[in-house]
């Protein structure tokens, strides 16, 4: 008795034997993973998916301690006048203060006078005596022409005074207009409010719960049509041109981290219903007649999946974003089993053999091909297992044992119930599954004419095909990821570009002020070459200009100031006099230091009271010049500052999204290698293990390696790229790919012809792989492009794979018969 | 020399610009302006220019002295300082703007012609005298480029413009 046969026999004194108890078992197994699966929640928190140990995971917790979130939630309002956007903005910040449950705090204005009045401060010594220049001469013009008794010859106009040109270059300080005090845009067409959560930008649905509450507020307020506009959510990006209206839009960390999660979950629901749908068309063409043997399979599959998440329940407690998509993916990959298992089934019962008998056999046969095709799926998945990233290695896990469970419960399930039924009512399993499998008994299986030249042909082809795939290239930019058009994203490209701010700032942490003060100083200047990626730092001190530039200025103001005391005020026009006290004020103004800097403006640089002891301190922002969106210029950011040295020695950590993201980048790209190459090297061993000939692996490994090199390059010629999310399929089609060898091979391997063996299992291996295409290519459906790009990804390979062992592993497979039936 | 200045703000303020202008020393003010030129002038083209010069001043200065004189309060005279056949005169001119009170301190200096005195120039405290900015910033830089016929004819061209 060979391994597979004593399998089938143990398989049949336990399961088989007692199908009554087996299958009551099973149900209560069941029952009870329905129950837990049904508190199953989903964790959206995505800080949580990667090990809390990482020093980078540290520092954004403890920024987040610090100022009650990495980020903000953006509320952007935009209209044609200022004035209204100011008064829609004092209403909008009243209504989002009295929820002190969930907003921590908004920003929208911000005191500057103090910045204003010292701007001559900030100017460069040179631009400072050339705006004195100039009003001088304005001064002088406008002083000679308010005198009665001027009068010219040849006319003159009035000296124009111009000091845009040098006004513009100091209109910002530390990233922030001083024109305003409030968060309005130099073209005074949009004004924002910067909301603070009392959570962090991970806490998902808290956010989408603030977000709906926020648009149901507005459409109330904006149908009282307060201060004569209504209220619209808009993203065009430009504003009403009646000035009835005023639009508004979500932007900012928190909202972007919810759109993208969002549109991941709202596609779940149609792309489940699209893989389901797909899976019974498929079963249903193939089995036609045989509705009740495809019902029996589907409800075995679907208990299985229910299982695999009452498993989920005890192992992990909860899912996460990403394997929140498991369900579909089981049954695309679990189904495959039960159509094995049905085909050999109908062969068997075809071929007379009694319920019992046919079942031992289909175990034996493509039950233990099973095992090891599923063994392959599991080691791909099980690769994911050892990543950093919990997305990755809970969906591993999940998915792994999802396989196991799901191969289990269909052999328990389906040979039940149908040893059930047969005890009740005789012959029901031949008469659910007779004529599936016609007999062959008679009918000679035929040959594959000139093997050699049909390996050759189908090689090259493959070979041709797969010479393009060095040229695949990886996709970096996430924004290639999302759904076109994303609202969020399309505010924050509007909000950079009204505002010329570049992305979200990572922030530094230090623990006194004057660390604070070094660290600021070391980018003062910019070094070009070694902070490259870096547009500006902010800290508190960029509100404090260098003292020597502070004392040369106040030099110039000075004497400026003496010149302008002798001009007598009393001779000035009454509409001069109050512009000639507010000028001097400007005039007269005295270097300060940082602790003259008002606390407002202070304190968005240091920890709020609430933070714990150990993470109290001051922060210091980091901004990029780079579109953090391309995930290389990302990397180069964060290589460029997460690590900071000053010149006493001592060092100090950036924190923030992008270098979170950066190092999941880093974290997806060794892992996408490390998981094919430990995936390749189970697969070997497996396969070794089972056909114990490394002929019979090398012809079985042949689908799967050709399969795998056409889909690169189909890949490289049709430009998809791989990318941060469907880089994770990889090991996926590895695993699956090797379903076609193993089960032709283990037909092969029973005695059958290739033709045999192709008509016996190739029909099964069409409908399974046809099936979890379905399941695949349902992702595609999606809005969300990185889930779509998951699914071509995978319906390339898989169709390749499919290919491939239906054309060269015939053709090997001939060649091996003849020798083999040629030495017999 | 207070009743001259008297009237001669009175006539400015009351639009009798012809009465004004007698109280002013034309060619005192045009050797003033001209330096070496106007000896180098004829007496037809000094007269024209004292002419020409007047009118503008009266189209041009005595509409602005009468939009300040709208709310004119009093003018406060200081004692003469008489030098010889030359004096100067300070004088506030007080305004009273709906708002607040402006002063406007002044200094004319007139000289005697013909037993009578005559106002010359007028200076606003912190600025230069009227004849010396147009002097130096017009008059002088046109008499260099193309002598006293191009002053003329820029004269008459401003005139011709004045309505």
């Amino acid at each position: 008795m060979t391994l597979s046969q004593r399998l089938a026999r143990a398989w049949r004194w336990t399961v088989a034997a007692r199908p009554g108890t087996t299958l009551a078992i099973f149900l209560v197994l069941t029952a009870m993973s329905a129950w837990g699966a049904s508190t199953l929640t989903i964790n959206t928190n995505q800080l949580d998916l990667i090990s809390q140990d990482l020093r980078q995971v540290k520092d954004v917790k403890r920024i987040i301690d610090m100022i009650g979130g990495n980020g903000h939630l953006i509320v952007a309002l935009r209209g044609s006048d200022p004035e209204i956007l100011k008064k829609v903005a004092d209403d909008a910040n009243t209504w989002l203060r009295s929820d002190t449950k969930r907003i921590r705090n908004v920003t929208y204005k911000v005191d500057v006078e103090f910045l204003r009045r010292h701007g001559a401060l900030f100017m460069e010594t040179p631009d400072l005596k050339e705006v004195r220049r100039r009003v001088d001469l304005k001064l002088a013009d406008t002083k000679k022409r308010a005198d009665p008794f001027f009068m010219e010859i040849e006319e003159t106009k009035p000296y124009e005074l111009k000091l845009d040109d040098i006004i513009d270059k100091y209109t910002r300080i530390g990233k922030r207009s001083i024109a305003d005090d409030y968060y309005l845009s130099e073209d005074k067409e949009m004004l924002l409010l910067l909301v603070k959560p009392m959570w962090e930008n991970t806490r998902l649905a808290e956010t989408g719960e603030l977000l709906e509450r926020m648009r149901a507020h507005f459409k109330t307020y904006g149908a009282g049509e307060a201060h004569g506009v209504t209220l619209v959510e808009d993203y065009d990006g430009q504003p009403n041109k009646d000035g009835k209206q005023v639009e508004f839009g979500f932007g900012g960390t928190y909202t972007s981290n919810y759109d993208d999660s969002y549109l991941i979950k709202s596609s779940l629901v149609p792309v489940s219903g699209w893989a389901f749908a797909g899976v019974c068309f498929v079963l249903l063409l193939f089995f036609r007649r045989h509705i009740l043997a495809v019902l029996l399979v589907i409800s075995g599959l679907v208990l299985g999946v229910v299982l695999t998440f009452g498993f989920a329940k005890i192992s992990i407690g909860q899912l996460n974003m990403i394997t929140s998509i498991l369900g579909g993916i089981l049954m695309g990959l679990g189904i495959d089993f039960g159509i094995h298992m049905l085909y050999r089934l109908g062969e068997e019962l075809g071929a007379g053999e009694a319920l019992e008998d046919a079942l031992e056999k289909t175990v034996a046969s493509s039950g233990v091909a099973s095992i090891v095709s599923g063994a392959g799926t599991v080691a791909a998945f099980g690769s994911l297992t050892m990543s950093e990233f919990a997305g990755f290695s809970e969906f591993g896990m999940l998915a792994g044992a999802g396989v196991i469970i799901i191969g289990t419960a269909l052999y328990v399930w389906v040979p039940g119930v149908l040893l059930l039924l047969e005890r009740y009512k005789p012959g029901t399993a031949k008469r659910m599954l007779g004529g599936l499998v016609a007999s062959k008994k008679n009918k000679p299986a035929g040959r594959l004419n000139k093997p050699a030249l049909w390996l050759g042909l189908t090689v090259g082809a493959a070979a041709l095909l797969a010479s393009f795939a060095p040229k695949v290239n990886f996709e970096y930019n996430t924004r290639a990821l999302m759904v076109e058009g994303q609202h969020s994203v399309l505010l924050g490209d509007e909000v950079n570009r009204r505002y010329q701010i570049s992305s979200d700032p990572v922030g530094v942490y230090s623990k006194t002020r004057e660390e604070a003060y070094n660290l600021y100083k070391l980018f003062k200047p910019l070094d070009a070459k070694k902070h490259s990626t870096v547009d500006q730092v902010v800290s508190m001190f960029a509100f404090v200009p260098p003292m020597a530039q502070q004392q040369a200025n106040y030099q110039v103001l000075q004497s400026w100031a003496k010149e302008l005391d002798t001009i007598d005020r009393k001779s000035l026009p009454p509409e001069y006099e109050k512009k000639w006290d507010e000028a001097l004020k400007y005039v007269k103004v005295k270097p300060y230091t940082i602790d003259d800097v008002p606390e407002a403006l202070r304190a968005m640089f240091r920890n709020l009271p609430s933070t714990k002891p150990e993470n109290q301190g001051f922060l210091t922002f980091i901004y990029p010049t780079v579109d953090l969106w391309d995930g290389k210029q990302m990397l180069a950011f964060s290589d460029q500052v997460e690590t900071i040295h000053t010149p006493d020695g001592k060092e100090y950590h950036a924190a923030g999204t992008p270098i979170l993201f950066a190092k999941l980048a880093r974290i997806v790209l060794h892992d996408a290698r490390f998981t094919v190459g430990i995936t390749t090297i189970l697969l070997l061993l497996l396969l070794l293990v089972d056909l114990r000939s490394p002929l019979r692996t090398f012809v079985t490994l042949l689908p799967l390696m050709l399969g795998v090199g056409c889909m690169l390059g189909a890949m490289a010629v049709l430009n998809i790229r791989l990318n941060f999310m469907n880089v994770v399929v990889f090991p996926i089609v590895l695993g699956y790919g090797l379903s076609h060898g193993v089960y032709l091979m283990h037909r092969f391997e029973e005695g059958a012809s290739p033709m045999e063996a192709l008509r016996s299992v190739g029909t099964a291996v069409a409908c399974s792989t046809l099936t979890t295409l379905a399941g695949w290519a349902a992702l595609m459906a999606a809005a969300h492009r990185g889930m779509q790009s998951m699914g071509t990804l995978a319906c390339l390979g898989m169709t390749a794979t499919l290919i491939v062992t239906f054309t060269v592993m015939p053709a090997v497979m001939q060649l091996m018969h003849d020798h083999r039936t040629s030495k017999s | 020399m207070h009743k001259t200045l008297k009237r001669t703000i009175g006539a400015i303020r009351y639009k009798r610009s012809a009465k004004a202008l007698a109280q002013f020393d034309g060619p005192v003010q045009g050797a003033y302006l001209a330096g070496s030129y106007w000896a180098k002038a004829t007496l037809a083209e000094q007269t024209e220019f004292v002419t020409l010069f007047h009118k503008m001043f009266a189209g041009v200065a005595f509409p602005n002295i009468q939009k300040n004189f709208t709310n004119l309060e009093t003018v406060l005279y200081s004692k003469p300082k008489v030098s010889g056949s030359t004096a100067t005169v300070d004088a506030v001119i007080v305004i009273l703007h709906p708002l607040k009170k402006q002063e406007i301190q002044t200094t004319f200096a007139m000289t005697k012609s013909a037993g009578a005195w005559k106002v010359v120039d007028v200076t606003v405290k912190g600025n230069p005298s009227m004849l010396q900015r147009i002097r130096d910033e017009q008059v002088q830089k046109i008499l260099a480029k193309g002598g006293f016929p191009k002053l003329l004819s820029l004269l008459r061209a401003r005139v011709a413009k004045i309505k």
